[in-house]
């Protein structure tokens, strides 16, 4: 906790419950780390980069999505084009035995970044310099080194000498901290950094958007979900927009929870997918008597409702009342001593770099849920 | 091994924000090891070097790079490391960089930075840019990176509205997901 202090991390507890808890740790072989996590994550990125391919050129897809017209050919432009992303956590419900099973892709303003790639990393460090873990411990962390990589590319063959924005609303310590996170990797990769607030950005008579200074955005890091930004008053400009979005416009196709019953259709049957379907299509057989509720748009576990033959078992409430829904079959998070756990398989580029566990008392994960660092050994 | 070898933050809680939009810098800058250097290379005076070379060494106790071991700091700069209270390894300062802020033409304000060495005998900055080739002390043209402000700024423009992003903010707390 202390060490979190002095890093500037605030956010070490929520609502005065412990964000992180140094006293446990998941183990795992490096097997599992490699057969079960490692190896799917890639495998399931390069199926969510086959449906961007596919939705770019289908209305179809994209109003499922319910992806507002006016932006389908931005997306489209920013796939064509290949503008770069960083990074997106794959959240996988996993006991060590059977596949690991995916519920979700947060491909465009994951959380727990600086946990999962930097404190993690320490921890481990610091239990074996203290001797409390034997030499040979690994963890399977390679998060910041891809991702300084990545923002080496990015200065490379995008921004070269200009500045590199980044954003966050304001009131957030967490999302502060995961922004300066970020931009001190973004220095080491050799980058010119600014900050400015979401709530910040303006807008010329050329519609471009502007910092404080009146000065145009060139790129902008963006902690703010893109079904905001295009719900809200700026979006009509985001078309015309020259700044180059991190992450790009075609990541709003995958950190849709449409993208799970997508999968499902494209690649059925596969080890690491749950039956998923959209709420107004007919659902398979597939997906059984006890199915989870989720909105198509929403963040760390928000309205999300556990049913069984009809009755509700469980529903985490929440302010994403207004998009669609998905139905996927119920795989419950394994329970360890009295903890739901779950295995955040973060991608950076297009490279599985690492996993962060979260864990729970409820079934259902969310911003409060505990951090626990892992090691792999044998 | 499944992890990298070595990490580090180099801004995370030491460095303050820079909030954006400041004058184009010249790609010039002064560097000095000392005060005795600087006031002798006559550009500024001596009361100057010493005000600017004070700024810099309370720089340098804030946010130097912070490491673990001697061995680690002492792999990126060569020139000796120092314990400090907390019982991190910090570089030792070497010199330090001037730059002339604003319009320039009288240079009465300046951006002050510690530099160390780093391997192969350049003056490098905490965030190990190289300022510029070799040990050269007095007015150098420095990499426009080491600069705290970019070299080719965002161009200038009138800025109509703001606030139309972020309103959901306060609806919804804290996403990620």
């Amino acid at each position: 906790m202390q060490l979190a202090d002095s890093l500037g991390f605030k956010f070490h507890t929520i609502n005065g419950a412990p964000y992180w808890d140094e006293s446990a740790y998941y183990q795992f072989t490096l097997s599992q780390i490699e057969e079960d996590i490692e190896a799917p994550t890639t495998e399931i990125h390069q199926m969510c980069l086959h449906l961007v391919e596919c939705a770019i050129d289908s209305e179809q897809m994209m109003e499922r999505l319910r992806i507002p017209d006016y932006f389908w050919d931005t997306i489209r432009r920013s796939w064509l084009r290949k503008d770069p992303h960083l990074y997106g956590r794959m959240d996988f419900s996993y006991d060590g035995q059977s596949p690991a099973k995916l519920y979700e892709y947060n491909a465009d303003t994951p959380t727990s970044l600086y946990e999962s790639a930097f404190f993690q990393w320490l921890w481990l460090e610091q239990m074996i310099d203290e001797q409390k873990l034997p030499v040979d411990s690994d963890q399977f962390n390679i998060i910041q080194e891809m991702l300084i990589e990545a923002l080496v590319l990015l200065k490379k063959h995008h921004l070269g000498d200009e500045p590199l924005y980044f954003s966050c609303s304001e009131g957030s310590d967490e999302d502060f901290g995961t922004v300066e996170y970020f931009r001190d990797c973004a220095v080491q990769a050799g980058l010119t950094t600014r900050f400015i607030y979401t709530e910040d950005i303006g807008i010329d008579r050329q519609g471009q958007f502007t910092d404080l200074n009146d000065m145009t955005i060139p790129s902008l890091f963006k902690l703010y979900p893109w079904e905001f930004m295009l719900s809200e008053e700026f979006g009509v400009y985001l078309p015309a927009s020259n700044t180059l979005f991190i992450e790009p416009p075609w990541k709003a196709i995958l950190s849709n929870k449409g993208i799970l019953p997508l999968l499902w259709q494209e690649f059925k049957g596969h080890p690491n997918l749950l039956p998923s379907y959209f709420e107004d299509d007919s659902p398979g057989d597939d997906l059984g008597r006890c199915f989870v509720k989720k909105p198509l748009l929403s963040r760390e576990g928000a309205n999300i409702t556990i049913m069984k033959s009809g009755k509700v078992l469980d529903f985490a409430d929440g302010p994403y009342q207004d998009s669609g829904y998905i139905l996927q079959k119920y795989h419950p998070l394994p329970v360890f001593g009295r903890s739901h756990v779950l295995v955040g398989s973060w991608v950076i580029a297009d490279r599985a770099a690492g996993i962060g566990i979260r864990e729970d008392c409820s079934p259902i994960t969310r911003d409060s849920s505990r951090f626990i660092p892992h090691i792999i050994s044998g | 091994m499944k992890r990298s070898t070595t990490l580090r933050l180099v801004i995370v809680s030491t460095a303050p924000l820079v909030v954006s939009g400041c004058a184009e810098p010249s790609g010039q800058a002064l560097v000095y090891q000392d005060v005795a250097s600087c006031a002798k290379d006559g550009v500024v005076s001596e009361s100057v070097c010493l005000h600017q070379y004070n700024k810099a060494w309370t720089e340098h106790l804030r946010a130097a790079p912070r490491y673990d071991t001697e061995s680690l700091c002492e792999l990126d700069f060569t020139a000796g490391c120092q314990r400090v209270s907390s019982g991190e390894y910090i570089p030792t300062m070497q010199g330090f960089m001037l730059q002339a802020q604003g319009s320039a033409s009288r240079g009465s304000s300046f951006a002050v930075i510690p530099l160390y060495l780093g391997s192969g005998g350049f003056f490098r900055t905490g965030t190990y840019d190289r300022v510029s080739n070799g040990y050269k002390q007095g007015k150098v043209a420095v990499n426009n990176k080491v600069l705290s402000k970019p070299s080719k700024p965002s161009l200038k423009s009138t800025t109509m509205s703001r606030s139309g992003f972020g309103g959901r903010s306060a609806a919804r707390g804290s996403w990620g997901g």
